[in-house]
């Protein structure tokens, strides 16, 4: 009796967080995407005013936004390799923990293909267009999470109990 | 010849970080103390340049006279080699390249050619990178040494012309003597228009130039003797390259103010100079006139004459 308690306390549990655990995802995206574009806004005047080599300035957004640390990684990978395989492999690196979907990671790439070489104006244009096309994609992460935020976490308990029932 | 027997980090094995990497595996091998430069030019093999002329290098890393299986540049180098000296960051270099070369840590300057963009009748900008010229520095302690004594002499200092041809080791004698007069106490500024003299990379300069030495980097001549003069409180202040009459007028206010100057032209000794009636008149300021040459190696001291004109 108590055997078959356990186990349904356990199997409640683990549904109920699997499915929390998928809602927060959601959240989580939507919280990153927005501390990326608060970054590229600072990147943007570090760029403009301050002329400031890319090293130097992703350590600053690595102060100023918490993105999981994917500009420090940028940062330490330019020690040893060049901009686009430095930048392409801190976003490798940290999409998971930052929860990022395919098309984040392709606006991300688009980034990379510019980043640093070209000339100030065009640095410029090149980070307000990232933003746009980023700020687009929260948008649709935060419909994602009002509808299947509350989905997840709602299926999971629900999910929980179903399986309870059948298994009891 | 040439062959280094360890590496050590020297200011010349610094450069290395700023060659792209499929060249730099070739000059492990080489030693760059000699070398006065290297040259990597798209579609052309990679030259290095010692006081002897230049040599190529080949697959294995061995110098040659002759270009016969030397290694040659690529685009690709190249472009690596732009994204190694800006850090990654050519829109921080811009102006740099407008001007045709990059300073990077070391003292050294990267040249550059390429495409000119044009910009209100002058050079905007430059695209397509075509080749690059590494201007390896030189810090030699000890090049005023010949010279330091007819400079400053029972606690006097007086304004001095360095008159020199191109590559004869005006700048390098002119680091020293900042440096040998800072050690002596007194208070210099160096207004390094062409970023070369003191070689200014994030606020630190490449070389010893001693304590009491204050530096202007990038600014224009005149305008920045003036400031140094108003803001720094120097005794004496280092410029190199005066010609304009903007930089000479402003001399006569640095003179007339009481500090002293030390300077450079180009030139290939003092007759020459004052055959030109618009130097002719800005001579007359200095106290001391030497020129250098290459004759004897860089750095030769051919002649040195006072205000009067009888030489020392």
């Amino acid at each position: 009796m108590t055997l078959k308690t356990v186990g349904a306390v356990i199997i409640f549990c683990v549904c109920t967080y699997v499915g929390i655990y998928k809602g927060d995802r959601l959240k989580k995206r939507c919280v990153y995407l927005r501390n990326i574009q608060t970054a590229l806004n600072i990147l943007e005047t570090e760029i403009a005013f301050g002329g400031s080599r890319l090293k130097r300035a992703f350590e600053i957004l690595n102060d100023a936004a918490d993105t999981c640390g994917l500009f420090k990684a940028a940062a330490e990978n330019l020690e040893e390799q060049g901009i686009r395989y430095a930048w392409k492999k801190a976003v490798e690196e940290k999409r998971t923990k930052m929860c990022l979907s395919d098309a984040d990671i392709q606006v991300m790439e688009v980034f990379g293909e510019k980043l640093g070489m070209t000339d100030k104006e065009n640095q410029i244009k090149n980070i307000k267009y990232v933003r746009e096309l980023l700020a687009s994609e929260q948008k649709k992460a935060e419909g994602d999470y009002e509808q299947l935020g509350r989905l997840y976490r709602s299926g999971g308990v629900l999910g929980g109990l179903f399986l309870i029932l059948i298994l009891f | 010849m040439y062959i280094a027997t360890n590496e050590t980090t020297t200011i010349r094995s610094g450069i290395l970080n700023y060659i792209p990497s499929g060249i730099r595996r070739r000059l492990f091998n080489i030693s760059l103390d000699e070398a006065r430069g290297i040259r990597i030019c798209s579609g052309k093999p990679v030259c290095i340049y010692y006081s002897d002329g230049c040599y190529y290098i080949n697959a294995r890393g061995i110098l040659s006279r002759i270009p016969n299986n030397a290694v040659y540049a690529k685009k690709s180098d190249i472009e690596e080699a732009l994204e190694l000296a800006s850090k990654s960051s050519v829109y921080s270099v811009h102006d740099e390249i407008k001007n045709g070369f990059i300073t990077v840590s070391g003292g050294h300057r990267i040249g550059i050619t390429g495409t000119a963009v044009t910009e209100n009748g002058g050079i905007g900008f430059l695209k397509d990178i075509s080749g690059l010229n590494y201007r390896l520095a030189r810090e030699v302690k000890g090049a005023a040494d010949k010279v330091i004594d007819k400079i400053y002499y029972n606690n006097v200092l007086k304004n001095t012309l360095i008159i020199s041809p191109p590559g004869a080791g005006k700048t390098t004698m002119l680091r020293d003597i900042a440096r040998q007069l800072s050690y002596r106490g007194m208070r210099v500024s160096i207004v390094d228009e062409r970023r070369e003299i003191a070689a200014m990379n994030e606020g630190q300069s490449a070389f010893d130039l001693g304590f009491s030495t204050d530096i202007l980097d990038g600014a224009p001549k005149p305008e920045g003797m003036l400031m140094m003069l108003r803001s720094m409180s120097p005794e004496v202040i280092i410029t190199d390259e005066i010609g304009k009459e903007e930089d000479i007028s402003a001399i006569e206010t640095i003179i007339n103010s009481g500090v002293k100057i030390i300077t450079t032209i180009h030139g290939k000794n003092r007759n020459q100079l004052l055959h030109r009636r618009d130097l002719r008149e800005m001579c007359r300021y200095f106290d001391i006139m030497l020129t250098l040459s290459k004759r004897q190696g860089v750095g030769t001291v051919e002649e040195i004459y006072d205000v009067s004109g009888s030489g020392l």
